[in-house]
């Protein structure tokens, strides 16, 4: 059909407007279309089995319907969209495992030489293999994986997590460098020789 | 081919293949969609629109002045 074809054609951001203009139910089918293997497959990463997966991307997009509104188009939506999907994965894993994150107070002795410093670890992390990784990865905080997979997964930059995430450019660099820190440690302890990096 | 040399970002193959979303799913969200609309659009029926009240109140006022 033409119409479809002219839907198909529409931006996300021009997409999005419609939708929160309108409510149309129809158009945000458009957008889970777009979307859904994606925030499926992200689910995923964050979810024992398939059902948890189904159950999580469910409610990311029943969440996305309402708050829809809060998108201001300051990043690109996709991006915006990951996030979103990472944040509320988080929220579920924190809640589900009781885990309490540590609040991470950042030090302003340690902001020092970030840039550097994160530019060799990112030669450990290119180093690294996917079957371990993926290992190591569940040994780390859920908020250290989320910002790492934004980072190199979806390949953020610092002034797009800046956005996303919405605190400064410190932190970021700062929560970057810790999880790759606690992977790095967590990957060593996954290999079975303590694979060296 | 692939480079034999050429360093990959491990991250980008974490989740490849990408699996299929299943497909009962769809129904699932749109229900869910439908159902909020409803709610959303009945909440906004019992709500007060203030910044309506508030602009004809001032415009009676003026004619009022007037």
């Amino acid at each position: 059909m033409n119409t479809d074809r002219e839907i198909d054609k529409i931006s996300d951001e021009d997409l999005i407007k419609s939708i929160v203009k309108t409510n149309d139910t129809v158009l945000f089918e458009v957008l889970y279309d777009r979307y859904s293997k994606i925030v499926y497959n992200k689910c995923y990463g964050f979810a024992k089995d398939e059902d948890e997966a189904k159950d999580l991307t469910q409610d990311v997009f029943l969440k996305l319907f309402v708050k829809l509104i809060t998108f201001k188009g300051t990043s690109k939506f996709s991006t915006w969209l990951y996030a979103f999907t990472y944040n509320h994965c988080v929220n579920y894993v924190t809640r589900s495992t009781q885990k309490k994150i540590e609040k991470q107070s950042i030090e302003s002795s340690g902001l020092e030489n970030l840039s550097d410093e994160n530019d060799e670890d990112d030669n450990s992390i290119h180093r690294m293999k996917v079957e371990y990784l993926k290992v190591a990865l569940e040994l780390i905080s859920p908020d250290e994986k989320m910002i790492l997979l934004l980072k190199y997964q979806d390949l953020l930059t610092v002034k797009e997590l800046e956005t996303v995430l919405g605190i400064g450019e410190s932190a970021i660099k700062m929560r970057i460098k810790r999880a790759k820190e606690r992977l790095i440690n967590a990957y060593a302890k996954t290999t079975c020789h303590g694979e060296s990096l | 081919m692939q480079k034999p040399h050429a360093m990959e970002n491990p991250f980008r193959n974490l989740d490849r293949p990408l699996k299929n979303v299943p497909e009962d799913l769809r129904a699932k969200v749109m229900n869910d969609i439908a159902t909020a609309k409803l709610i959303m659009e009945l909440a906004s029926l019992f709500s007060i629109n203030y910044g309506k009240v508030i602009e004809s109140t001032i415009s009676k006022r003026t004619i009022t002045k007037k």
